[in-house]
């Protein structure tokens, strides 16, 4: 009966991310439709639809995948439902490092801003895991509050660096992000990342599945909880990374999609991976859309729309007194 | 704490404020020498230079340092007392960033009608929106612990950060500087007559303050031991809940969002003299000042000829310390 449901639950989620992956391709200052990419005439509405719209509703859809992913191993891992990459100073983190490596010289090529990323991801979120760590394990409260004051810690120093070195426009696009150049090289890089995140998840389902229980009782059941949270904070920081390296500083997606799936779906986080992924998809496809179309022809900043439903998000589940700790 | 030392811990930290006081009046891309700085101070220097440069120039950033110190620091004190939490500021709890959502909205608006004054308004737009997310958070958190009310007040700011970005960049593609005010605190108008009006008003609930400090201490003891000792508990609660929120937004008006200075003020505060009122308002006082000026003082000279926004500093003075506190706290 479960799996049945899931399943419809899938089928759904597809068709909703196709709906609005045709849509956000149709979608921006001039509404073209969508036949015109299959269309053999070369118009100029169809070279824009080719190398413009379509690698950028590629890159939207990857880059809310990974963030949803990232977010829902964050709050397994974490056994917390408020954790996000964008709260936990993950990503300020990632865009510390692309503002040093711009000043230091290094021209932000893409695999430069991937690697850049993912350093500065990866360090952050060591930064932050060490704060959070008591003797009796990892303390939520303190992983989310030292998180998010860590991450404007980091914030800060990002853009008192921008100030000195008089690169304040490329801190704002950094803080600003979208998706409005991307390219097909960012999205096949993009489709990399995924692809390695998505088989490392997938060859530690299990393992991630069981990190809902406290460590004895994991291991008890065969998982190692070392390792597993190894693996996962990898996993985290990797997609983190590569969405800020393309998309900046992108919040929501992490917190609400995991938890959204779970209020449609509650169940363990393998079986959720896959809606997961694709509501995450489909809502970046939906922001994108919105940052395009509301109030054309200027674009509005991608993340502060993610932040806006983000904050809203966060404040209904804290004001519904869900439990802060909820799977204790 | 005996006598000694809280004489001497408050004489020591007006001794500091007036030594960096005169550093940051003195100190700068034209460097002069103290006695000229204090000479032109008390009105005696001739110099026209030294009296352009003190008076002129850096006399603002001084008192704008002073206003946004001892409103965010009596503000922190205030709230810490009320609601019994030592991790708590204006900062922490959202009202700084519902005053900046205030202030962008009245910024916003005067750009599409010019008839509306800013100077006039900004204010009372950095007071409505300090105080509706001042209800709001507490509305929400009303049952909750200590720890939910920190959460729900950092998850209001990261909405109104958001709010506020999208207003601002909405707003001026290019001026990106003036978003960074409101989102990290900076003094962005140091035009005399601004400041002084400010510094009028932030004298005035000072003041009143100080004439509520016996009744402020009585909330150490909590509302019940207050209740019966006299104090009408629910009046008072109310009254010093609005010189909070009306301390930090004048701080925000003059300095926009500068973060967890309101914190750390009156907790070395409390460790360098104890809990009594009558000496804690003073030196939390003073010491916000300290901050806010050594800040301002390290924003303008670090990295000469570039100047800092003085939030960038405080932010990477105080949170740490933050850090450090929820580190201990457990």
């Amino acid at each position: 009966m479960k799996v049945s449901k899931l399943w419809w639950l899938n089928t759904l989620l597809l068709l909703l991310l196709l709906f609005l992956f045709v849509l956000n391709m149709a979608g921006g200052v001039i509404w073209y439709s969508p036949r015109l990419l299959w269309q053999s005439d070369h118009t100029l509405a169809q070279q824009i639809m080719r190398t413009i719209r379509l690698p950028r509703a590629l890159a939207a859809m990857i880059v809310g995948a990974l963030l949803a992913l990232s977010g829902q191993l964050m709050q397994t891992l974490s056994k917390n439902p408020i954790a996000d990459p964008s709260i936990l100073g993950v990503n300020a983190g990632a865009m510390l490092a692309l503002m040093l490596g711009s000043v230091a010289g290094f021209s932000l090529s893409i695999t430069n801003t991937i690697w850049l990323s993912v350093v500065g991801a990866t360090l952050a979120f060591l930064v932050v895991l060490a704060l959070a760590m008591t003797r009796q394990g990892l303390d939520p409260l303190r992983f989310i509050l030292g998180g998010t004051v860590f991450s404007g810690f980091i914030s800060c120093l990002a853009y008192a660096l921008s100030v000195l070195t008089n690169t304040t426009m490329q801190f704002r696009n950094l803080l600003v992000g979208g998706f409005s150049n991307t390219n097909f090289k960012q999205v096949s890089f993009l489709a990399v990342g995924l692809l390695i995140v998505l088989l490392i998840s997938l060859f530690n389902r299990k393992g991630f599945t069981l990190m809902v229980f406290d460590d004895a009782t994991a291991r008890s059941l065969g998982a190692q909880p070392g390792v597993t949270r190894f693996i996962g904070a990898i996993v985290i920081v990797i997609s983190a990374g590569f969405s800020v390296a393309v998309a900046g500083n992108v919040g929501f997606i992490g917190l609400g999609i995991p938890a959204i799936i779970h209020y449609l779906h509650p169940d363990s986080l393998e079986r959720n991976i896959m809606p997961n992924l694709l509501l995450g998809a489909s809502f970046m496809l939906l922001i994108d859309l919105l940052a395009k179309t509301l109030a054309a022809p200027t674009e509005l900043p991608l993340a502060a729309l993610s932040a806006i439903c983000g904050g809203v998000f966060l404040f209904i589940i804290i004001a519904r007194g869900s439990q802060v700790t909820a799977h204790e | 704490m005996s006598k000694q030392r809280i004489v001497s811990s408050l004489v020591s930290c007006v001794l500091i404020l007036v030594l960096l006081g005169v550093a940051l009046l003195a100190l700068g891309e034209i460097r002069l020498d103290f006695i000229s700085t204090l000479l032109s101070l008390i009105g005696q220097s001739t110099d026209q230079m030294t009296n352009l440069v003190v008076w002129q120039i850096r006399m603002p950033y001084l008192g704008a340092a002073l206003i946004t110190g001892s409103c965010l620091a009596i503000s922190g004190l205030i709230l810490q007392t009320l609601t019994e939490n030592p991790l708590v500021d204006s900062s922490i709890l959202g009202i700084n960033a519902g005053a900046s959502l205030g202030a962008v909205i009245l910024i916003g608006l005067a750009s599409q009608s010019k008839t509306l004054n800013v100077d006039n308004w900004l204010p009372r737009a950095a007071l409505i929106g300090a105080l509706l997310s001042f209800i709001v958070v507490s509305v929400v958190s009303r049952h909750g612990a200590k720890m939910q009310i920190l959460l729900s007040g950092v998850a209001l700011t990261a909405l109104l950060n958001g709010i506020i970005l999208m207003i601002e960049l909405s707003l001026n593609k290019f001026d990106f500087e003036k978003i960074l005010v409101w989102l990290s605190g900076s003094f962005w108008n140091t035009d005399r007559d601004f400041l002084l009006t400010y510094g009028v008003l932030t004298v005035v609930l000072l003041l009143l303050t100080w004439s509520v400090h016996t009744e402020l201490e009585t909330f150490l003891l909590g509302p019940a031991m207050a209740r019966s000792i006299g104090v009408n508990v629910a009046k008072m609660r109310y009254l010093l809940l609005a010189l909070a929120v009306g301390l930090a937004a004048i701080a925000v008006s003059v300095g926009g969002a500068i973060s967890i200075v309101g914190l750390m003020a009156p907790r070395m505060a409390k460790r360098l003299v104890g809990s009594q009122m009558r000496v804690l308002v003073p030196v939390s006082c003073c010491l916000g000042c300290i901050i806010m000026v050594l800040s301002t003082l390290v924003a303008n000279n670090l990295f000469l000829p570039s100047v800092l926004p003085v939030g960038l500093v405080t932010g990477v003075i105080t949170m740490p310390y933050f850090l450090y506190l929820l580190f201990k706290s457990n």
